[in-house]
C-alpha cells in the first residue's frame, strides 16, 4: 500500500490542476488518488475518499436506513442536508463497471446522491493502465457537468452502438436500479402492522425481531393477507449485519414444480456473486421466500430438500409462508417433516385478526398515521371515535390486515375533520356489516321473452353446428319438424332458406 | 366487479347470439401488440378466455374491471425504469392481479430483478410462451371469478357444450 500511495502522490502532481474530477483505483478497487475536483464534486475531503474501496452494493441495511433517516454522519463532518451520506454509500456511487478490470476502457456513469431520492450523474471514461510500479491501475476522468439522467439506455430493436459500449451501460444501469430498488424496500421495511398487545402479537414481535438480526431460516405462518409476505420483505431488507442481497420471491401455489429450476438459478447466481462482491469478506446473502410452500406437491418438496441438502441453495437463507401451523401442515401430510424442520428454525404465527379484536384500536390508528405520513401537508387525521372502532369490530375482516387497510385508507379519503367518524367508513363495508344483522336476499331479474328467445337461438345454432349444416339431423337433435327448424332459423337470422347454407 | 357483471350481463340481453359472453381475462402489456397476437393464437381454444392488449395507463383500467386478471408483460429495455414502481403500485392496488413476463435473452441478467420486482415467473423467450399461459390458466383456475349470472347457470346446463 505504501508504495501504491507514493504513486498516487506522483499522480496527483500531474493531475490536480485540472477541473475534472478525477480519480484512481488500485485493481481491488480501493482509491489510490482522489482529485481536489473531486472532492469538491462530492462536497467531502478526497483525503476521505483515498483508502476506501469501491464495492457494489456495499451498503449494508443500516446504513441505508441511516442514509435515508439523515441520523448518522459517518464522515464525521458536515455534509449536504445536514448530514454527510456514509462513506461506504459514496464509495459505491463510485464503482466502475466491473468490465474494467479485466484490462478494457469503459465508459459510464458515476452517481452522487443528492437527497434519498435525487441523484445526478457523471459520464466518467475509466481507463486500465498497466503499470511497472503497480501492478494494475484504473484512472477514472468525469465530465465537468452533471447531468439528471443516467446514460440512455437503448433498446435493442434501435441499437446501433458498440456492443460493449452498450452492454457495459446497461449493467451500470440495472445495478443503479437495483440499488434504488433495495434503498427504497429498506425504507420501507419495518414491521407496523405487527402492533398490539394480545399475547401472540408480542410473541411474534419477539419472534420478528430474532429473526432480522440472524440469518436464520424463517417460517412465517397466518393466513392470507395477515401481513406475511411484508414481514419477510422486512426481515430481509431491515437487517442491520450484512450488505443487501436479493429477496426473491417464488408463489408455490402458482409456480409447483417451476420452483426447482428457479431455485437453482437462484443457488448459482448467489454462488457467482459472493465470488465477485466480497473481496472484504463482506457476504451479499440472498434469500429464498417460499410462498404458500405447503402448497408444494410432495415429489416437489422431496426435490426442494433435496437441493437444500446437497445444493447450493443451502447457502441461501431460506423463508417460507404457510396457511397452516407446521404441526398441522405435518399431521395433515401436505408438509414432509424433514423439509418442515428445514424452514421452522424461527416460526412467527401471525393469528387472524378475528383472534385478537383487542389490537384493532391500535392497527387502525397505525393505518391512519401511515395514511398521515403518504399525504404531507393535506388535512391529517388524529384517530378515530370510539363509535368508528365499534362499527369495525362488528366485522370478521376475512380479508384481515390487506381488508383493515383498504376500510380504513377509503374511510380516510371520507373525513373532512380530524377524527374518523362512521360516516366516513365506506359505503359497502357498512352494508356488510348491515346485511349481517338483515339478511337480505338479493333476486336476480330477467326480461323473460328476450332470455327465452336468446336460448332459443344458442340452441338452434348449436344443433345446426352439431349436425354439420344437415338440417334434418339438426332438426332430429332438437325434436322438432325440419319446417320448424326452417322457421326458427329464419326468425333467429340463422339461414334464409332451405337452398342456403346455414349460417351457424 | 358488480359492474363488470351487469355490463357483461346487460350485453348478453341485448347482443342476441353473444348472450353467453362472460368470459376472464388474460391482460398483456407491451409496447407493440405482437405478444398479444401470440397469446391469444396459444389462447385460442379457450373461448371463456379474452385477451386484452394494453399499454401501461389502460392497463390499470382494465385491471379495475377485472382485478384477478394475470398480466403478461413483454419487458423491454426503456421499460425497466418505471417498472418496479409500477409492479408495486399496481400489486398494491390489486393483490389478486399476478405478474409474468418475457424477457428477450440478451436481457437475461434481469430475470431475477423482475422476480425481486414482483413479477412470479420470467421466461426469456416468446418460444417459452407456454409456460405463461399455463401459469395464467393455473392463476385464473385458483382465482375464484365472480358467482355466476343466472345466464351463465343456465348456459352451463344447455346441451352439446363443445358446439357452444
Amino acid at each position: 500500500m505504501a508504495r501504491q500511495r507514493i504513486t498516487a502522490t506522483e499522480l496527483a502532481r500531474l493531475l490536480a490542476d485540472t477541473d475534472r474530477p478525477i480519480y484512481a483505483l488500485d485493481r481491488q478497487g480501493t482509491i489510490i488518488y482522489a482529485s481536489p475536483a473531486l472532492g469538491q464534486w462530492l462536497d467531502i475531503q478526497p483525503a476521505n475518499l483515498v483508502g476506501g474501496q469501491c464495492v457494489y452494493r456495499s451498503l449494508t441495511a443500516e446504513q441505508v436506513l441511516s442514509e435515508v433517516r439523515g441520523e448518522d454522519n459517518l464522515l464525521g463532518d458536515d455534509g449536504p442536508h445536514g448530514g454527510a451520506r456514509p462513506l461506504a454509500a459514496m464509495l459505491a456511487d463510485l464503482t466502475p463497471p466491473p468490465e474494467v478490470f479485466t484490462g478494457r476502457p469503459v465508459t459510464a456513469d458515476v452517481v452522487r446522491q443528492i437527497t434519498p431520492t435525487r441523484f445526478v450523474y457523471r459520464t466518467a471514461t475509466f481507463t486500465p493502465v498497466p503499470l511497472r510500479e503497480v501492478p494494475f491501475l484504473v484512472l477514472a476522468v468525469l465530465d465537468q457537468t452533471d447531468h439528471d439522467e443516467p446514460l440512455p439506455v437503448r433498446d435493442e430493436s434501435y441499437s446501433d452502438g458498440p456492443t460493449g459500449w452498450q452492454e457495459t451501460n446497461e449493467a451500470v444501469h440495472l445495478h443503479n436500479l437495483i440499488r434504488q430498488f433495495r434503498q427504497t424496500q429498506a425504507a420501507r421495511a419495518g414491521a407496523d402492522w405487527l402492533v398490539g398487545e394480545s399475547p401472540a402479537m408480542r410473541l411474534a414481535r419477539q419472534r420478528f425481531s430474532l429473526a432480522a438480526r440472524s440469518s436464520e431460516n424463517v417460517l412465517i405462518a397466518g393466513p392470507e393477507g395477515v401481513g406475511r409476505r411484508r414481514t419477510a420483505e422486512a426481515i430481509h431488507y431491515g437487517r442491520p449485519q450484512a450488505p443487501l442481497g436479493a429477496l426473491i420471491p417464488l408463489d408455490c401455489r402458482l409456480l409447483g414444480p417451476e420452483v426447482i429450476p428457479i431455485a437453482m438459478a437462484a443457488g448459482k447466481m448467489d454462488e457467482d456473486d459472493d465470488g465477485h462482491r466480497s473481496p472484504r469478506g463482506q457476504r451479499t446473502r440472498s434469500t429464498l421466500l417460499f410462498r404458500d410452500i405447503e402448497q408444494l406437491d410432495l415429489p416437489t418438496q422431496i426435490r426442494l430438500l433435496t437441493l437444500i441438502e446437497e445444493g447450493p441453495v443451502g447457502n441461501l437463507r431460506l423463508m417460507a409462508t404457510t396457511e397452516q401451523p407446521t404441526d398441522a401442515a405435518i399431521d395433515s401430510g401436505e408438509w414432509i417433516e424433514p423439509l418442515a424442520v428445514r424452514f421452522s428454525t424461527l416460526v412467527i404465527d401471525l393469528p387472524p385478526l378475528c383472534q385478537r379484536m383487542e389490537d384493532l384500536p391500535a392497527l387502525v390508528q397505525m393505518v391512519i398515521e401511515s395514511t398521515n405520513r403518504s399525504v404531507p401537508g393535506e388535512e391529517q387525521l388524529v384517530g378515530a371515535a370510539t363509535e368508528t372502532l365499534d362499527r369495525l369490530a362488528e366485522h370478521d375482516w376475512p380479508g384481515e390486515i390487506r381488508e383493515l387497510l383498504d376500510v380504513v385508507t377509503r374511510a380516510f379519503q371520507q373525513a373532512d375533520g380530524p377524527i374518523l367518524l362512521p360516516e366516513h367508513l365506506p359505503t359497502d363495508f357498512l352494508t356488510i356489516i348491515d346485511a349481517k344483522l338483515r339478511p337480505i336476499e338479493q333476486e336476480e331479474s330477467i326480461q323473460l321473452d328476450e332470455f327465452l328467445r336468446s336460448i332459443e337461438q344458442e340452441l338452434v345454432a348449436r344443433a345446426l353446428r352439431a349436425a354439420d349444416g344437415n338440417k334434418a339431423k339438426a332438426a332430429r337433435l332438437l325434436g322438432v319438424s325440419r319446417p320448424r327448424l326452417y322457421r326458427l332459423a329464419q326468425q333467429h337470422g340463422l339461414a334464409a332458406s332451405d337452398e342456403e347454407e346455414p349460417l351457424a | 366487479m358488480n359492474g363488470q357483471r351487469d355490463r357483461d350481463s346487460d350485453h348478453a340481453l341485448i347482443g342476441g347470439s353473444c348472450i353467453f359472453s362472460h368470459r376472464r381475462s388474460i391482460v398483456v402489456l407491451s409496447r407493440t401488440s405482437r405478444l398479444a397476437a401470440l397469446v391469444r393464437r396459444a389462447t385460442g381454444d379457450r373461448r371463456d378466455l379474452r385477451v386484452v392488449d394494453t399499454r401501461p395507463a389502460t392497463c390499470h383500467r382494465e385491471l379495475g374491471g377485472a382485478p384477478a386478471s394475470p398480466v403478461i408483460i413483454d419487458v423491454v429495455t426503456l421499460m425497466m425504469d418505471a417498472l418496479p414502481d409500477w409492479l408495486a403500485a399496481v400489486g398494491e392496488e390489486f393483490p389478486a392481479t399476478c405478474f409474468l413476463a418475457v424477457v428477450s435473452p440478451r436481457r437475461r441478467h434481469n430475470v431475477f430483478f423482475l422476480r425481486e420486482a414482483g413479477v412470479a415467473h420470467v421466461v426469456e423467450s416468446f418460444r417459452r410462451l407456454d409456460v405463461l399461459i399455463r401459469l395464467a390458466y393455473r392463476h385464473l383456475e385458483r382465482t375464484p371469478g365472480p358467482e355466476p349470472a343466472l345466464v351463465e347457470r343456465i348456459e352451463a346446463s344447455l346441451p352439446w357444450q363443445r358446439f357452444a
